[in-house]
């Protein structure tokens, strides 16, 4: 075995194990019951769906199921690249020992493949698993694409890491990468929903283009490779490997001089103006509000993590307006409220930096939590008004302050569940570890934000009285969790010293 | 501090220590690595609870009515988190507002205090951008804004060039003589040994050795010896082990 690979595999197999090892410590075991139950579920519904086909699925279908996987896995391999190329402990220890750079590289290519084929896992084994016992045997080459698309999705990972930090340096990347890969990741969605956002005329004929480039040979690639015809198949594993082995090769000196700025170039002085004056404010509860809001604010990887959402919300707005469905704003006010209200509330408390200084002071516990609220909710509850502010002037007042209210006070249950239970973890972990550890307060949530929303849209439509009962039965939740959400004491890991 | 105890796990980190410390003098706290110096600070700043024994600030028992113990109490941990996106004025604005300081009282504290520690130049700039010994510097002026009366520094000298750790050993022997209280741990010996008016030795949560550098001298019989040579002494004589966890 050439050196290369020896020392590409065995910094692979140490960083699986390290990331294997992260995945099972504390209680993400939860998270490993939640998969076994996905695929379970998952692997029910697709032997009840394959078994009952009685030829394979139109192969544009097919083309749009493998470009949602792709897309899936190039997102999460661009989300994790910078992180994984560049912000790893050990390439002190990797890039000083007498192992090729190379190696390093190619290892964190592949381990970065390993992540967005593991992403995919739990939608993707039932399909093929399915496909393969109900349609054709045929479908067991559905893996092998699978596992090339992952490395294929890898190796762009890495040249767009590579390319960005070059461009504009770490730190920018990072969040530049963030929002790429959010708008990758959406991309399938937003192109779906380019035919609503057309005039009716266009409508039909964009369509019918979709459909044409979901059945053209390029596109259809990989829906052909994995019902196991040879050429795609080959053509794909050519690719795949070409990309891998033309990315270890030309960008290992681009990666050694990107690791080494990073270790050496400190974050970039922001100066906001000579002798700016600073308001000094009176007061816990603003300072607090203050502190939060500017943390917020000026924390671009926070932004970029929580406006890629609004990417789904959007092209619904659009659809709404164009059909002359402006009514159905208010809804969608609720939702920009609530699920806006409920991130930014657990940044600024399980997010809080400086635990040690709060602990440490006289500060009184509520006072803090609800100035962390109030933080939480300022920002959206006032997007939600702008939306609002459109509802009035679209003739539409009475609904526009219904709507604002609700979402106010369906928001303010949503950001009190985040300030009643708190778990400190870091900033830049916080919406990954957030859904694996607090999935209760994440559907009730949910509900309150869909039952809240539903009664509006209710209302809007005209069935005031059967709105009024859905809404009267949102409200309802959001007292309880006043009442029953009471505040417990934040869970500090012990430190040893 | 009385009979006070910490485990983690298996590991008992504190073990029975008692420990009064005067007003108004710069108490050194010493010991070998992993001897409890930290869990012990951290416990009387309240960050850590204590398995048993009692915690007694000014006279308010710390586990009595902590707002009240807390409020003359300032903590410099020995890797400080600071908000990186806060500019210095901004972030002690945040601080001075935890103690309930007036905004009259605190704004130009907070301008003295930025300007005797250098970084008053910075004040537009954010702190993510300050080096290791600024952001120490920054760590001390916001547990100076509030003017407290005992100071809990762990290893406050860390990472800081001659004229950093210069200025803060002044602003320390300052802060006593004043009438302040100063408690610090640190492995640089010669700063123990020229600041503190008392020394406590722990080892293995336990305290080894207590006392001026006299006392301390004349117990390990080794007058005319360094704090250096007391301390190896102290910290090579073989302890008791403590007895296991039930």
């Amino acid at each position: 075995m050439s050196p290369l690979v020896s020392q590409t595999l065995l910094i692979l197999r140490n960083d699986l194990r390290i990331n294997w090892r992260e995945f099972r410590s504390g209680r993400l075991s939860v998270g490993l019951i939640v998969i076994g139950l996905l695929l379970t579920l998952g692997h029910v519904i697709a032997f009840l769906v394959f078994l009952r086909l009685k030829q394979p699925p139109p192969i544009a279908l097919e083309a749009f199921g493998w470009a949602f996987f792709g897309l899936i896995m190039l997102s999460a391999a661009m989300t994790q690249s910078i992180g994984l190329l560049y912000e790893r402990a050990d390439f002190d220890l990797l890039l000083s020992s007498p192992v090729q750079p190379r190696a390093v590289l190619a290892a964190r290519m592949l381990s970065l493949g390993a992540g967005a084929a593991v992403t995919v896992a739990p939608f993707i084994l039932p399909v093929l698993n399915g496909a393969l016992f109900g349609l054709s045997l045929r479908y067991a080459a559905g893996y092998l694409v699978w596992l090339l698309l992952a490395a294929l999705a890898a190796s762009l990972g890495v040249w767009m890491a590579l390319g960005l930090v070059r461009w504009i340096g770490v730190r920018r990347a990072r969040v530049v990468a963030q929002v790429v890969a959010a708008l990758f990741g959406a991309s399938l969605y937003l192109g779906l929903q380019l035919p609503n956002l057309l005039p009716r005329e266009f409508k039909r004929g964009t369509s019918a283009r979709l459909q044409a480039v979901a059945s053209s040979m390029w596109f259809a690639a990989p829906a052909r490779a994995a019902r196991g015809e040879w050429v795609p198949l080959a053509t794909l594993m050519a690719l795949a490997g070409g990309c891998v082995a033309l990315t270890t090769r030309q960008m290992a000196r681009t990666f050694i001089s990107g690791t080494q700025d990073a270790t050496v170039v400190a974050a970039p002085a922001r100066v906001s103006g000579p002798g700016s004056p600073i308001r000094w404010t009176e007061g816990l509860a603003s300072a607090t509000v203050r502190k939060e809001i500017r943390l917020i604010l000026r924390d671009p990887l926070l932004i970029a993590q929580i406006l890629p959402s609004a990417l789904y919300i959007l092209p619904a707005l659009f659809s709404f307006g164009r059909q002359g469905g402006w009514l159905l704003l208010a809804p969608v006010m609720v939702v920009i409220a609530t699920q806006f209200s409920s991130m930014l509330t657990a940044v600024a408390a399980a997010g809080e930096e400086g635990w040690d200084l709060i602990r440490m002071s006289p500060a009184h516990d509520l006072t803090l939590r609800l100035s962390k609220m109030t933080a939480g909710l300022a920002v959206p509850v006032a997007l939600s008004a702008i939306v609002g502010l459109v509802l009035a002037i679209a003739g539409h007042p009475w609904l526009a302050l219904t709507a604002w209210l609700i979402g106010a006070s369906t928001a303010s249950a949503a950001a009190w569940l985040q300030v009643t239970d708190i778990e400190p973890m870091a900033r830049k972990d916080l919406f990954k570890r957030r859904a694996q550890r607090s999935k209760l307060r994440g559907v009730i949530t949910v509900l309150l934000m869909m039952s809240a929303a539903a009664g509006v849209g209710i209302v809007a439509q005209g069935s005031l009285w059967i709105g009024v009962v859905v809404l009267g039965v949102s409200q309802l939740g959001v007292i309880a969790c006043f009442t029953f959400a009471s505040i417990k004491p934040i869970h500090f890991e012990p430190s040893a010293a | 501090m009385r009979g006070l105890k910490k485990s983690f796990g298996l590991n008992r980190a504190v073990d029975g220590l008692d420990l009064a410390i005067p007003r108004g003098q710069l108490y050194a706290f010493l010991g070998p690595n992993g001897a409890g110096k930290t869990t012990s600070i951290r416990m009387i700043a309240g960050l850590l609870r204590p398995d048993a024994g009692q915690v007694v600030i000014q006279g308010i028992d710390l586990a009595v009515d902590p707002i009240e113990a807390k409020r003359p109490l300032a903590y410099v941990p020995d890797d400080p988190l600071l908000y990186g996106k806060l500019r210095p004025m901004e972030y002690l604005e945040f601080v001075s507002a935890l103690w309930s300081l007036p905004a009259a009282a605190a704004r130009p504290r907070a301008e003295e205090l930025l300007r005797t520690l250098g970084l008053w130049e910075k004040r537009d700039e954010r702190i993510e951008a300050f080096s290791r010994g600024m952001k120490q510097k920054m760590a001390l002026a916001g547990a100076l804004v509030h003017a407290p009366s005992l100071m809990l520094l762990d290893e406050p000298l860390t990472g800081l060039d001659a004229s950093a750790a210069r200025l803060v050993k002044d602003l320390l022997s300052d802060f006593v003589r004043q009438g302040g209280t100063v408690v610090l741990t640190t492995h640089i010996l010669e700063v123990a040994e020229r600041m503190a008016e008392r020394i406590g030795i722990i080892q293995a949560g336990r305290l080894a050795a207590e006392g001026t550098l006299d006392e301390l001298r004349e117990r390990a019989g080794q007058t005319g010896g360094t704090l250096e040579d007391i301390f190896l002494r102290v910290t090579a004589a073989p302890t008791e082990p403590p007895p296991p966890l039930p």
